[in-house]
Formats: C-alpha cells, structure tokens, sequence
C-alpha cells in the first residue's frame, strides 16, 4: 500500500487511537483556576507580592541561559591577542568613565533641582542614595515592558517605588522587589503614569508610555496649553513616587484634532533599556 | 524508577531547557520576536505523547512563564491551558498532517497567541480593550513567522530526543 493511500502518525509507532482523550472537567477546572489567577492579580496586585520572589526562585534557570555566552566570551578572551585585551580595558574603562558621568549627571541634575526650589538635601547626601543595579532580563512584550534587575553589592536592599535611572534620565521605577532580583516598570509601560513638567512652558501634564519603541502621550492637555515641539519634559515629583527634576521625555508632535477637546501631544522617550546593561537607582530616604 | 515517571521527568526536563533559551536575553529588538521554545515544546509533547503531557505540566509551566516574563499572573498559564487541550482534542488530525502544514498552523496558533498577550487586562488605556498597534502587529506576523520556522527544528529535536531517552 503506498504512504499516500494510507495516513500514518509522523511522531510515534504506537497505537495513538488507545490514547483516551482530556477530561473536559479537569480542563474547565484549570481554566477556572487560571481566571481566579488573573483577577486576584488585577484586583489586588498578588503578583507583584509574588514574581520577584518567583524570579529568585528563577535565578538560576537565567544564569544557566548565560553560561554558554560566559563561556563563549571567555574563550575569546582567552584566544584574544594582548593588544585586543588592552582594547577590552579600554572599554571597560570608558563604561567605567561613563558611569561616573552618569554620577556626575545626576549631581548636576540635583543642582537644577535646587534652582527650582524641590531639592533638599545636598549633593553629596544625594549621592548615598544611588545604588547600581544590572539588567538580567526583559520582558517580551514590547507593549509591557518590565525590566528584571539585580543589585551588584549584597549590602544594598530593593524598596518598592525606588525610581531606575539611565544616564539619560528616569527610566522607571521598581514595582515589585525580592531577595536578588526587583522587577522596574517602564517609563515606556502603557501602565505608567508619570507626573512632569516642561522645561520652557512650565506646564504640568501626565506622562503615559505605550510601549517600547513607542510615542508616549501627555494625558488631558487643554487646547489652550502652550507646549513647544522639542521642549524637554522632566519629572515634576507630584504625587511622590517619581523624584522631581529628571528628564523623561521631549515633545515630539502636537496635533489638534476638532474631533478631540485635548491635545494629541506626542512625546519620544529620551531612554531605553535595550541596549544598556547597567543602571542606577535611586533610594528614597523618606521610605526608610 | 517506573518508567512512566521517569519519561514525565525526562518531559520536564526538555521543558525546563526550553525555558532556560527563552530566558535568554537579547540586547535587541529580536527580545521582542524570538519564538517561545516552551510552547513549542509543548506543542510538541501534546501531540507526540498526550498521555504523558496534561493540563498539570500546562499549568505549571505557564504560570513560570508568567513569573519570567511579569506578565498577568494566569494569562500564559490560561493560555498554554487552551493550547494544551487544542492539541489533545485534534492530536489525531494534527499528527498526519506534513510538516508544513503544522508550520502554518503554528503559525496561526501564534499570532492568536500574541494577541491574546497585547489585551489590555489592567486596564491602562481608557478607550481600549486591545494595546495592540501596527508595529506590534509587524512584531506579532515575525514573532509568528520565527515560531512557524523554528517548528521543524523543534519537533525533529524532540523527536530526536524521544527517542534516544523516552524510546517510545
């Protein structure tokens, strides 16, 4: 008899038509289960209690995934001549050099921030409060972005709301924290609301993202708002979550829509965390 | 050991490695596309040995996903849920049909799949259900696209594996 005339299973030889299908029940049951899952995380935030300590748990399934390019870097840098490794050192001691800018930038940033009236504390004070933590791994879903970090140092301690800067400016804040790992919600997250004022016009607006990659949107702006394309806008710490006085984003388009009461503004987030493996958090000392 | 745990073990244990390369980390927009190895491999399991694999093992590793990828807590375990019972329900069917023609249905299966993932549960957009837009339409036909390629890949490996350890 030819293949053709008669179907057989690809996958395995044995009498797959013994095979008694799922309960339906246990199914339904799952299904059930799954629901009660998602509506305890909608309603009451379980998980973000939850994944950080899952995360931990996690730990090593993420480290055993970059073994083989630990060990794939290391040969290289074994077969490297002197030369490439001094080139290496040099890199290194440029994102070294880099992180003491992005240091620097946040004392000038503190600085501006007194000019305004909203900082307290000195520089030096304020320099106590970062902490660097690295990327271990981002989310799929470009649309939700959150980002796993981990600290370099045991000493330092995650704490909720502990705001995530790149040395471009504020780039989220820790939502959830475990023993080694916090998870930090996006500015970009189409869940996050940040509260900021603009560099020229002075106006106050709610930064909303929509996703990496994306425009991000300033909610409910009046027609009569006077904002700029290519002002800058910064965080304006109303509300206390987010510290006042980072940039976050520049005003990309303004379109006035007659179908609409507000302004469409658009706004280009000025960081993102694709690219960088290393950040700096900001501990807030009134939390402590 | 009994043989029939010893094969869960060695199931689970495939699982796990799909986990650990979907754990990978990439520093470019191919994070956001890369094909997810444990639904694959699922797929895979349900229908080369849907006595071994069941709602339990879909449940478990959906909620790790969940707890990887910070999303919903329930949403990837409902979803490889409906996946699982998908490929129970038609593992007849989908068995002898080519392996390109599983290639296209992966292929459907994961754009509904991503879409599902886009729905906007917490509610952050006032005016809509679904964030999806058009350069997350583009990244859901290549995430789609990746998943439907690697599927030949993934199914030969399993099978590979199959029967080297489970020899079934």
């Amino acid at each position: 008899m030819l293949r053709k005339e008669h179907k057989v299973s690809h996958i395995s030889s044995e009498a797959i038509f013994a095979i008694p299908t799922m309960k339906p029940a246990k199914v339904l049951l799952s299904l059930v289960f799954c629901f009660l899952l998602i509506l305890t995380d909608i309603n009451y935030k379980s998980s973000e209690i939850l994944r950080a300590y899952g995360k931990d748990m996690l730990n090593p399934v993420i480290y055993i995934a970059k073994t083989p390019v630990f060990i794939f870097n290391k040969v290289i840098d074994f077969f490297n001549s002197r030369q490439d490794l001094r080139f290496t050192i040099n890199a290194l001691e440029q994102e070294n050099l880099k992180l003491k800018s992005i240091n620097s930038l946040m004392n000038e940033i503190s600085f501006e921030k007194g000019r305004l009236n909203s900082l307290e504390d000195s520089i030096e004070d304020n320099q106590d409060n970062y902490y660097l933590v690295k990327k271990k791994f981002l989310s799929t879903n470009d649309l939700k972005p959150v980002m796993t970090v981990s600290v370099n140092s045991r000493e330092e301690v995650f704490a909720k709301n502990n705001a995530v800067l790149s040395e471009k400016g504020l780039l989220g804040r820790i939502v959830s924290q475990g023993l080694l790992n916090a998870e930090v919600m996006l500015v970009q997250d189409s869940r996050s609301l940040v509260p900021v004022v603009s560099s020229t016009s002075r106006l106050h607006a709610i930064l909303q993202g929509s996703g990496l990659s994306r425009l991000g949107h300033l909610n409910n702006i009046k027609k009569s708002a006077e904002y700029k394309i290519g002002e800058e806008l910064y965080s304006s710490g109303l509300g206390g979550v987010y510290p006042s006085g980072y940039p976050v984003a520049k005003i990309k388009a303004i379109k006035d829509n007659p179908d609409n009461e507000f302004l469409d503004i658009q706004v280009s987030f000025l960081q993102s965390p694709i690219n960088q493996d290393y950040f700096l958090a900001l501990r807030d000392p009134s939390n402590e | 050991m009994n043989k029939s745990v010893k094969d869960r073990l060695l199931i689970y244990l495939s699982l796990l490695i799909a986990l650990i390369i979907d754990s990978y980390n990439f520093s470019n927009i191919f994070q956001f596309i890369k094909p997810s190895f444990v639904l694959l491999v699922l797929i895979y399991w349900n229908m080369a040995l849907p006595d071994r694999v069941g709602i339990t093992t879909a449940l478990l590793f959906g909620v790790l996903v969940d707890l990887l990828q910070s999303s919903v807590l329930g949403l990837h375990g409902l979803l490889f849920v409906l996946i699982t019972y998908l490929c129970q329900r038609f593992f007849y069917q989908f068995r002898i049909t080519p392996i390109l023609q599983q290639s296209f249905l992966i292929f459907i299966l994961m754009i509904l799949f991503k879409q599902i993932l886009a729905f906007d549960f917490l509610d952050s957009s006032v005016n809509r259900t679904n964030l999806s837009d058009g350069s997350y339409l583009i990244n859901t036909f290549y995430y789609a696209i990746l998943s439907s390629i690697s599927w030949p890949f993934v199914y030969y490996l399993c099978r590979l594996y199959r029967r080297r350890w489970i020899k079934i």
